[in-house]
């Protein structure tokens, strides 16, 4: 299965006008079709952003002070970009130290579609107006931009905007990530490279973190049932978009269990009348949450199963392990007995049975977050953050302006990588999420407001044969103790500092300062001109 | 969805077809011909072309045919433009008409309708008028045969019981040394901010332009300033510009000041390319 939402159904739109259309007949069942031009314009879209930053440095390239202005384009009602508009500013310095922070972010009304959560949750549009800015200052002050982005990044022992202390174990090693990074892009080889005949590569970089700010009792539950056969049924209300949720939960259980993966059966369909709750399938918390839960669910099933097989073993609980799709003496393993002959309960020869079936149940709900303060903004909003770097590498015509993309990097701290294969995956979709909007979306509005181009033929978007020649992906495994096996959060990041790297190597490419997106080569050449003009 | 009804009429030779059109608007309808269909789908989609009946001509073998002919080489109106592209008879033609939309549209969109395409582009006929193609028109007086510029002019217009049969062009047009180029907004593939074709004939280079102006076009005193070689390349260019038949098109792909800036740079292309800079 391959695909994801990338936000836009952690909102509803669709689903209360079908609910009406339905009640309006009786409860009939009814289909509600958006045409693309509908889709478009009406449903709810990926915010606009405007951003102004100060950043004040002493002479050594320590960042002292920041002020940060961010106006989100909400478009014509709230929905998500009201919390967007909160995400922004509880992150809105990056991954940098800087002692301090004056932050407003304003959620705005215009007459625009009205738009939702999109991959990244305000940390794409931040990070690109963050980034561009340590650019340019780096430009000032005459730095490696790498070299400034060292003097400042943020570790443990610090804090962040909202005062929320970072330890070991609920931030990523950025440090590590941009040394791998710089090696992935061979960024000592040079940044900007004249091949002749008009063309120039070029290098970006960014740095960018992010923390999920769930609901402060968000939560995730998960139920397991076993099978005559000792297979294990999984029922969990995470929702499978193509992200792959559902293998990584697998795992998880099987890790736990040591039992083999293939004796896990996932359910993929959710019903809430018996699924137990999940908060949402968003800002990449839920292998996080519904990790947890599952943890506690086959930590209580192994708990039932050994008090079953205590019985049957006639040994004490304490005495006895799991695993091989059996529960055995820890002091003799060859003494034990198959799960599957006390999953459904131990029935003795002379018949009598005791116990019954094993059913596991666990929850896990955020810790000690907090809401943020009315005064000072600050509070806990998050239970962790994963922190990572992102290269792009271009190949500029100074004829044209225009560009090919060669390589993008991403090196990602998200804690433990359960999945390798398809957390790689992730980044590198997000990756070309992240290149198709930098690089050529955008609404064009006319002067009421009203979407001149609703339509995949006049939105353009990167298309297959445009992505990168190459994807570069890495991870550094700081292990969170708080995650399932160490795992922290990983699903949007792929996205979050493509824009800004794109930027930034465009900029060094053109030897301008490119602030606006998309980067079309109509409007690098502008820039350009203007700077000769 | 398209939402109309309309007839749908697959005639198997020239007369038939005639006989089909002339029935369907004797009664007041409107009739149109259908090639590829990929316009026809599109706009009807979005209320911005109806029809009472469709005449699709593919099903004609005259339309169809794409061979040499003695000096000429003849091509069906029906022909797909990925059809073009693989034969190899007119190079020109084919790395032109591979620019247009993408591969699998290009599988459906044909010649005909390409030329006579509502949308501004009609890239196809940018070599056709270098080539000084003629084109083949049916109608009830018989077939006539016609220079391609006394049906075209910024567009092709066609007596309403007339449609586009053949196109024949000199085989001494179709290995001329040419360039052809497109710039657009970003992606190869969209619709061109600038797309030239040019080829070299008798020691004269001859260009013809789409996307510029909001019609292709072909100009011979804007021909005449490129190939005026006592001059430098960027005088020629500076001058030929002065020729543009209406100013540069400035829509949501791109502004005219780009536009003109990017035809620059090509026709700085084309001087190279075929005359090699010589002067």
């Amino acid at each position: 299965m391959l695909g994801g939402a990338f936000g836009g159904k952690g909102t509803v739109q669709l689903e209360p006008l079908t609910y009406l259309a339905s009640k309006a007949v009786g409860g009939k069942l009814v289909k509600l079709e958006y045409e693309r031009e509908e889709d478009l314009i009406t449903a709810p879209c990926h915010i606009g952003i405007e951003a102004t930053i100060a950043l004040g440095v002493n002479n050594e390239g320590k960042l002292m002070a920041g002020r940060y202005t961010f106006l989100i384009d909400s478009g014509a009602y709230t929905d998500q970009a009201a919390g967007i508009t909160r995400a922004a500013a509880i992150d809105c310095t990056g991954p940098y130290e800087v002692p301090n922070v004056w932050c407003d972010s304003y959620c705005m009304y215009t007459n625009h579609p009205f738009a939702t959560s999109f991959r990244g949750y305000a940390h794409p549009e931040l990070t690109f107006a963050v980034e561009r800015t340590m650019d340019q200052l780096a430009k000032k002050l005459n730095m490696n931009p790498v070299e400034l982005r060292k003097i400042n990044v943020i570790k443990q022992g610090a804090s962040t905007p909202t005062q929320t202390y970072l330890t070991g174990n609920n931030i990523g090693d950025a440090e590590k990530c941009l040394a791998r990074a710089q090696e992935l892009i061979q960024w000592e080889d040079g940044q900007r490279i004249e091949l002749g005949n008009n063309k120039i590569i070029a290098k970006g970089l960014s740095l960018f973190w992010k923390t999920s700010t769930t609901a402060t009792n968000a939560q995730a539950g998960a139920i397991l049932t076993f099978e005559s056969d000792g297979s294990v049924n999984l029922n969990c209300a995470a929702i499978e978009l193509g992200q792959g949720t559902k293998t990584i939960l697998a795992q998880i259980l099987a890790e736990r269990l040591n039992m083999d993966f293939q004796k896990i059966h996932v359910t993929m369909e959710l019903n809430t009348q018996y699924d137990p709750h999940q908060w949402r399938t968003v800002a990449s918390s839920t292998t996080f949450l519904a990790g947890r839960a599952v943890l506690a669910a086959a930590d209580d099933a192994i708990s039932q199963l050994k008090r079953t097989a205590s019985i049957a073993l006639q040994c004490t609980v304490d005495d006895l392990e799991v695993g091989g799709n059996r529960v055995y003496l820890k002091a003799n393993p060859e003494y034990g007995v198959q799960i599957q002959d006390i999953a459904m309960g131990y029935k003795f020869p002379n018949g009598h049975a005791v116990e019954g079936q094993v059913v596991g149940h666990g929850r896990y709900i955020q810790r000690h977050l907090t809401p943020m303060d009315q005064e000072t903004g600050f509070g806990k909003p998050g239970p962790w953050w994963s922190v990572g770097v992102q290269g792009v590498e271009v190949e500029w015509d100074s004829r044209d302006c225009s560009y090919k993309i060669l390589k993008a990097v991403t090196v990602l701290d998200g804690g433990t990588i359960i999945n390798p294969a398809m957390a790689t995956q992730q980044m590198r979709g997000g990756m070309y999420l992240g290149l198709s909007f930098a690089s050529s979306e955008g609404y064009v509005f006319d002067e009421e407001g009203i979407v001149l181009n609703p339509q995949l033929r006049t939105y353009q978007m990167l298309r297959f044969g445009e992505e990168p020649c190459q994807y570069l992906v890495d991870f550094i495994e700081s292990p969170s103790a708080d995650g399932p096996y160490g795992a922290r959060g990983i699903g949007e990041y792929g996205v979050i500092g493509v824009p800004a790297a794109l930027a930034n190597a465009l900029s060094t490419a053109a030897k301008v300062e490119l602030s606006t997106l998309p980067l079309t080569p109509e409007t690098i050449w502008r820039v350009r001109r203007e700077g000769e003009i | 969805m398209i939402p109309f009804d309309f007839a749908y009429y697959k005639p198997t030779s020239i007369p038939e077809a005639l006989e089909t059109l002339d029935t369907v608007t004797r009664d007041g309808q409107k009739a149109m011909i259908f090639n590829g269909g990929t316009e026809f789908i599109t706009f009807a989609r979005m209320n911005k072309i109806v029809a009472d009946a469709v005449i699709d001509i593919k099903g004609i073998p005259d339309c169809q045919v794409i061979e040499i002919q003695g000096d000429d080489l003849i091509i069906g109106s029906g022909v797909p433009l990925n059809k073009i592209a693989e034969s190899g008879l007119f190079p020109l033609l084919g790395e032109t008409v591979k620019q247009v939309a993408d591969h699998t549209s290009r599988n459906k969109i044909t010649i005909g309708g390409n030329l006579c395409s509502q949308l501004m582009y009609r890239e196809g006929i940018l070599p056709l008028l270098l080539a000084d193609a003629r084109v083949k028109i049916a109608g009830k007086e018989g077939e006539m045969t016609l220079p391609l510029e006394e049906i075209f002019n910024m567009e092709i217009t066609l007596h309403p019981n007339h449609f586009l049969v053949q196109i024949i062009i000199d085989q001494a047009f179709a290995n001329c040394p040419y360039v052809s180029l497109k710039k657009t907004r970003l992606s190869k593939i969209g619709y061109p901010l600038v797309s030239m074709a040019a080829l070299e004939k008798d020691n004269r280079i001859r260009i013809a332009f789409s996307g510029l102006c909001e019609y292709p076009f072909r100009s011979l005193a804007l021909e005449n300033s490129i190939n005026e070689t006592n001059l430098t390349v960027e005088n020629r260019i500076t001058k030929a510009l002065a020729h543009l038949p209406s100013s540069p098109v400035n829509d949501m792909l791109g502004s005219g000041v780009y536009r003109e800036f990017l035809c620059k740079r090509m026709l700085e292309e084309v001087i190279q390319g075929l005359m090699g800079g010589r002067s």
